[in-house]
């Protein structure tokens, strides 16, 4: 799991200063260094150039023209920049014989990104937010790149680098946030893991759901949504009730066994 | 010359602060709560040959003889609504064992429970002369305040300490866990004492100075308990009710003449703090309704309360049609007396309560000083009835494993002397905590696949005679009431 580095946002620096106690001093700290401005793991700050056109391109082109050069290229026009852009904005992206351009692939990368920090932007600490309305609000927030959401995962699913560099860690990044920015409590054994798992594959198979729902408004893809978490959350209730029970039995077998020796 | 003077002043130091400190007062053992389980502990110490004359304390925070002691001169009319089914052999032990007179005639003895499914049809019915007898917990403990009083113990052998509390308790050598514990009171008196008994129910601070740890969980369920006022004294048979709705189980229990006890156990928090609030003619009808009418209805009357879309007498009307139409399909008149619990008129006034379950067991009763008895050792649901059973047999057996500590001339406070009543106990108990969770577990669900093969294996029980005798002796302790 890729954990966030240092962002400019106070929740995630906060979740980091979390461990401040546990900080050894031979580390730097945190606190005694100007906080990066880039969000990991784009490597431009939101007001750069590049966040100017891919946002653009995100919220004029992409809805219409899908996730390719085209979109990129109008923005550019669009901002007024020169067209050697598309190269600066790929450069953080190895070029791949599969896959489309890397400024494609930065574009896309920049769709996960900004849109995930977008989720969790106001949030605070006391939080009520359930981990449902969370799920919704992410998937409401493609509704307008919904037509374009087939060719988006066929990018996002090619095997190779960008899949293990980007697409997964974005999705468990995600999840992560999810649970971590919502009331759900936390764990320090195995259903750390698997709730983390359990989320990413409710937002997966929701999204697959989304990308042939011709319902208003998505309003069958919300449904199976929640559906979907609430039957993560039943099944996380097994999952404890069955530990609690297995571990109440274990312990009362010793107890028993203990009980019957103090006889001796 | 300075240095003398010095090392006198620190002398006297010491000798002011030691005088503040107040002597404890010596006590071989102390029971902290007055409960049922302290009560009979205390009896059973003070009618023991072996024990008598170890000189016995015992703490509560409420005023025992001013509230409690009355009861049994002076009991009021309408039962009390905090009513136990107590074994044969619970009964034996106090009546019989320590010679206590209980109220009889406040006892009601039944022969019988009829047990059934909410969802299915399935039925168990479970039959012996004087199976289980209902007492009200007042009837208890008020018996057993007023046999100590007659016994006439001189303070050196019995204290009562009443409308305290315990504020503190401490180890006399804090290195050493064998030595006495010292237990500080609210009114400024602390005792030192060779065996701590505790007997403080579920949230025990005697557990908690043990520091014995627990197992268990809460069951997200509340117990609604109240008297209920029934058309006539049954006239077939006396019998306890019990149906498992969804929602729980709900127990309709017999006291004497035309009076009866309701345990209605219900997950979450909203139907039991309905029916606290609730008027209490409709409560009746709804009880009423639990014993006949199909979980459908039911919801539908709950939501009907819930959302004020049905006015009482309304609800009363209809519920009151359903029942009698249920009881017209019957193939016989006679069925109704024998299928169904009798009829409630109305429910006693500020009798409705509740209190949430709990299942709990610690995992060892017993360490060096310190001894736990009854509700702080184990809790349970209270579904099978056996709550204040667990706890008379754990005194019962403490006060046998301190008389053989006593014989072999043990310390009565090593773990050595108590160890044998964890042995003797904790399998009992387990048994009993075992069954009423895996039951509840069983009869919280209403999925299609469970409820079939659950009501297969109850009325498989209630068709093999020896399968049947089995539960009969499990919760009846075993044992008939010798007279």
């Amino acid at each position: 799991m890729v954990m966030s580095s240092f962002t400019p946002l106070n929740k995630s620096l906060l979740r980091t200063t979390q461990f401040k106690c546990l900080r050894r001093l031979y580390h730097p700290a945190s606190n005694e260094y100007v906080n990066p401005t880039t969000i990991s793991p784009l490597t431009y700050s939101m007001d750069s150039i590049q966040s100017k056109i891919l946002s653009h391109s995100l919220k004029e082109y992409v809805p219409t023209s899908g996730f390719n050069e085209k979109s990129i290229l109008k923005s550019i026009n669009d901002l007024g920049y020169s067209s050697s852009m598309m190269s600066v904005i790929g450069a953080s992206n190895s070029p791949s014989f599969a896959h489309s351009s890397p400024a494609v692939l930065e574009l896309i990368k920049y769709n996960l990104v900004s849109k995930r920090i977008e989720l969790t932007k106001d949030t605070n600490d006391n939080t009520t937010t359930t981990l449902k309305e969370l799920l919704l609000k992410r998937l409401e927030m493609d509704i307008p790149i919904s037509s374009q959401l087939r060719g988006l995962f066929a990018q996002l699913a090619t095997p190779g680098k960008f899949m293990f560099d980007v697409s997964l860690p974005e999705l468990f990044q995600l999840a992560d946030d999810m649970i971590f920015f919502s009331n759900e409590k936390d764990h320090h054994d195995m259903a750390w893991y698997s709730k983390r798992l359990a989320v990413s594959m409710a937002y997966v198979t929701s999204k697959m759901f989304m990308i042939q729902d011709t319902s208003n408004n998505f309003q069958m893809t919300m449904d199976f949504a929640s559906d979907k978490v609430d039957r993560v959350m039943n099944l996380g209730e097994y999952y404890n009730n069955v530990e609690e029970y297995a571990w109440f039995t274990l312990m009362n077998s010793i107890n028993l066994v203990k009980s019957q020796f103090s006889r001796m | 010359m300075l240095k003398i003077s010095f090392s006198r002043q620190l002398v006297r130091t010491f000798a002011t602060t030691a005088d503040e400190v107040t002597i404890p007062k010596l006590t071989d053992i102390l029971i902290v709560g007055g409960g049922p389980a302290g009560l009979t502990l205390a009896t059973a110490i003070k009618n023991s040959s072996h024990l008598a004359k170890l000189k016995t304390t015992l703490v509560d925070s409420a005023k025992l003889t001013e509230n409690v002691l009355p009861f049994y001169s002076n009991p009021p009319t309408e039962y009390h609504n905090r009513v136990v089914s107590i074994t044969p052999k619970s009964l034996n032990f106090i009546t019989n064992t320590l010679n206590v007179k209980l109220l009889e005639n406040r006892i009601q003895p039944y022969d019988g429970c009829y047990i059934t499914d909410g969802i299915s049809k399935a039925h168990m019915s479970l039959n012996k002369e004087s199976m289980l007898y209902m007492v009200e917990i007042m009837n208890i403990q008020s018996s057993l305040l007023k046999h100590l009083k007659e016994l006439n113990l001189k303070e050196e052998d019995f204290e009562m300490k009443e409308n305290v509390k315990v504020e503190n308790i401490s180890y006399s050598n804090p290195e050493d866990p064998t030595s006495w514990p010292l237990v500080k009171l609210s009114n400024g008196e602390t005792y030192k004492t060779r065996l701590l008994i505790g007997c403080d129910g579920a949230n025990s601070p005697v557990k908690k100075f043990s520091k014995l740890n627990t197992e268990g969980w809460k069951y997200n369920t509340f117990g609604t308990v109240a008297t209920l006022k029934l058309n006539g004294p049954p006239i077939f048979k006396i019998n306890g009710w019990q149906r498992f709705l969804k929602w729980g189980p709900v127990a309709h229990l017999p006291l004497p003449d035309n009076n009866a006890s309701l345990v209605w156990s219900t997950k979450g928090n909203t139907l039991s703090e309905m029916f606290v609030n609730m008027d209490t003619k409709v409560f009746a009808s709804l009880i009423n309704a639990a014993f006949v009418l199909s979980d459908a209805d039911l919801e539908y009357y709950f939501n009907a309360i819930k959302n004020n879309t049905m006015k009482s007498d309304e609800l009363i009307d209809d519920i009151n049609f359903r029942i009698n139409e249920t009881w017209d399909n019957l193939k016989d008149d006679s069925l109704i007396d024998e299928i169904f619990p009798p009829q409630v008129v109305d429910v006693v006034k500020g009798s409705v309560a509740r209190f949430p379950f709990k299942f709990s067991h610690v995992d060892k009763y017993v360490t060096d000083r310190i001894a736990l008895v009854g509700d702080a050792a184990h809790t349970t649901h209270p579904l099978a009835g056996q709550g204040l059973n667990m706890g008379q047999h754990d005194v019962e057996e403490l006060t046998k494993a301190l008389e053989k500590a006593t014989l072999r001339g043990l310390d009565i406070g090593s773990e050595l002397a108590l160890e044998p009543y964890w042995a003797e106990c904790y399998p009992f108990n387990n048994v009993r905590l075992g069954l009423a969770d895996k039951l509840h577990k069983l009869y919280q669900t209403d999925s299609k696949p469970i409820v079939a093969m659950r009501s297969l294996g109850l009325t498989l029980t209630d068709k093999i005679e020896p399968v049947k005798n089995l539960v009969i002796d499990t919760l009846t302790g075993g044992e008939e009431m010798c007279k």
